[in-house]
């Protein structure tokens, strides 16, 4: 939150709109890239990496101080507005405004965004899993080892219930913090500190050439992978398998949602919905059916989409539906059926936000070890095999190995975004 | 005559009691009042958009209050227009002739004699979105009257306009209403579009009608 504050102050001294966008975009990469290059990038720039709770903390303030950023930025420009600079023409001091101004008024944001992060730390997985040192530093872990370790599903249930509880006790907490929207936004130079925009280069230029420098290491050592090349390749279909999977089935499902949407309970439903414990999802859908053959290739996207679905919804999806909302009931008072409102209203406008969530459930699929690691008992994708590197602390080959996984991420990302592009063309005809 | 009877509705503090409330079945009815009386949760209510229980609206003997949005069989023409951004002009006129299965052949006849009437000819192949506010006027218009519908419905309809567009829109429901011989009720505050259009002229004071 302190780092996430001072960066978004930071971002009030960039004038240029896409200088600002730019930063913007870089600042949230860590969060929206699967966790996967962060660890690589802090495991090669911390060097020895102090794994257990330090260890994570450190991971977690990486992954989430753009978000932060961001988020208080636009809170910030959207709830103050006038007031600042109305505070800067009366030549009240900083301390009286952060005092009198600033935080009376954004204290609900504040404390929303905190209760935002403490969720999403609460209940990762995936860092701990790697981060950790092999001991049961969150509830997460310790769920994921009662089962993995000693087959303990009544304890592990247990615990999941209770994480749930608390999960589900912040975010209520979080849902109420929310303030009053301005609607005025205006010049914010007045709050802008060099010393935030230093912050945020500083930041960034640890994450990129800590990864940067695991790749050059990596490269240094690529005959390490001669011997591995069969396996290599094979995992390099099943990285683009799991992603395309994933990325359809995410497609069919958010237009699921579209169809459903209508309803206020099932509305009502995706809003409050957190997704459950990670491991705990995972190990009920290793309970069902066989785990052999093409069954893990199957049950990975499908516990992927429903673990992420609520956060690509929240993220733009529902804005999108609303944003259709007068568009729907002009068809319906038209006299328009529900799939003609369907195809012609709602599926040419949606595809191009849809293929880029689905583009989006594609690269996070591709950079997924978690999840696959609980459902498939070898290896199945390049992430698997980089988070195998990365525990057994071969952090150069887990850093060039992980670009691999990079690369296919964004192939499949720019994959989706570009046959939603195609579809969208050939509607329009 | 249609009979519009028991339109009651509340919400907080704001109360809408009409026991009884008569549209002409011929001609242009307007319901007219300053802002913020609830002339557009009328025309909200009357399309079926919010609920109000106790409802009844007579026309032709059917009660449209019982029927559904789709059944009701209105045209409407909302204050913000509400085109398919993403479809052209003539998609829209066309999404809206699919969703009351006009034929084809009735609907380029309708088309091609209204395109030429309201001047719309060079327009109709472009995105709705890039229309003037001239032009989507006169599209939302067309949208709402091609499948015949049983009364034309428009609120604040002309409000978005500049003066000349206002008078050229006037023209063209006029137009639209005397071919289709189709009843309109227009919601309005504009003294000038009560002047030009209305054959009765209803005011909405405080939650009631206070004149007719």
């Amino acid at each position: 939150m302190i780092f996430g504050f001072f960066v978004a102050l930071g971002f009030f001294c960039i004038k240029k709109k896409w200088l600002r966008a730019t930063l913007e975009i870089l600042a949230l990469l860590p969060n929206f890239l699967p966790t996967l290059f962060t660890l690589v990038a802090i495991f090669n720039f911390v060097d020895p990496f102090p794994s257990g709770t330090f260890g994570i903390v450190i991971v977690h303030i990486f992954i989430y101080f753009g978000l932060v950023a961001v988020l208080l930025a636009n809170q910030i420009e959207s709830r103050l507005g006038g007031l600042v600079e109305q505070a800067w023409v009366d030549g009240i001091s900083r301390f009286q405004f952060y005092t009198k101004v600033f935080f009376p008024l954004m204290k609900k944001d504040l404390l929303g965004v905190f209760l935002f992060v403490l969720v999403m730390c609460f209940s990762s997985f995936s860092v701990p899993l790697v981060a950790g040192g092999g001991r049961g530093t969150t509830l997460e872990v310790l769920i994921y080892e009662k089962m993995r370790l000693s087959t303990d599903w009544g304890a592990a249930v247990f615990l999941s219930f209770i994480q749930t509880l608390i999960v589900f006790a912040i975010s209520l907490l979080a849902y109420r913090g929310r303030g009053q929207i301005a609607d005025r936004a205006v010049s914010f130079q007045w709050l802008r500190s060099r010393a935030g925009l230093l912050l945020l280069i500083c930041l960034l230029s640890a994450f990129v050439l800590g990864y940067a420098q695991g790749i050059v290491d990596g490269f240094l050592q690529m005959s390490f992978f001669y011997e591995l090349r069969f396996a290599l390749f094979k995992q390099f279909f099943g990285t683009i398998a799991l992603g395309l999977l994933t990325g359809l089935l995410t497609f069919v499902l958010l237009f699921c949602v579209v169809w459903a949407q209508p309803e206020a309970w099932f509305q009502n439903f995706l809003r409050s919905y957190f997704a459950p414990s990670t491991a705990l999802t995972g190990f009920a859908f290793l309970m069902i059916g066989p785990n052999e053959g093409v069954w893990p290739w199957l049950k990975i996207p499908i516990v992927i989409v429903l673990l992420s679905l609520t956060s690509l919804f929240r993220m733009s999806w529902e804005s999108s539906i609303q944003a259709l909302h007068s568009q729907r009931m002009m068809g319906q008072v038209l006299g328009a059926s529900r799939w003609q409102i369907f195809r012609q209203i709602e599926f040419p406008q949606l595809i191009g936000r849809a293929s880029f969530l689905a583009g989006l459930a594609a690269l996070w699929a591709s950079g997924d070890f978690a999840i696959s690691r609980i459902l498939a008992h070898k290896d199945l994708s390049l992430a698997m095999m980089t988070e195998t590197l990365l525990s057994s602390y071969r952090i150069s080959q887990a850093s060039i190995l992980s670009f691999f996984v990079f690369l296919v991420g964004v192939s499949l990302f720019l994959f989706f975004i570009g046959a939603g592009r195609v579809l969208s063309r050939k509607l329009s005809l | 005559m249609s009979l519009v009877e028991n339109l009651v509705y509340e919400y907080e503090s704001f109360k809408l009691e009409i026991p009884i409330w008569k549209i002409l079945d011929q001609g242009i009815t307007v319901l007219s009042g300053d802002s913020g009386v609830g002339k557009t949760t009328i025309f909200r209510i009357l399309i079926g958009l919010e609920k109000c229980s106790r409802l009844k609206w007579t026309f032709d003997g059917i009660d449209l209050a019982k029927l559904s949005v789709p059944e009701k069989k209105l045209g409407v023409v909302f204050q913000s227009l509400e085109l398919f951004p993403h479809m052209t002009a003539r998609q829209n006129i066309l999404f809206a002739a699919e969703a009351r299965k006009v034929s084809e052949e009735r609907y380029e006849k309708k088309l091609k004699h209204w395109s030429e009437t309201l001047q719309m000819k060079k327009f109709l192949d472009q995105k709705a979105g890039t229309l003037s506010g001239g032009e989507k006027q006169r599209v939302a218009l067309v949208r709402a009257m091609i499948s015949e519908p049983r009364m034309l419905l428009l609120d604040e309809a002309f409000s978005s306009l500049d003066e000349k567009l206002r008078q050229e829109s006037r023209e063209a429901l006029k137009v639209l209403l005397k071919e289709e011989k189709i009843p309109a009720l227009l919601i309005t505050h504009d003294r000038q579009d009560i002047e030009a259009l209305a054959d009765k002229v209803s005011v909405l004071k405080e939650g009631r009608i206070v004149e007719e």
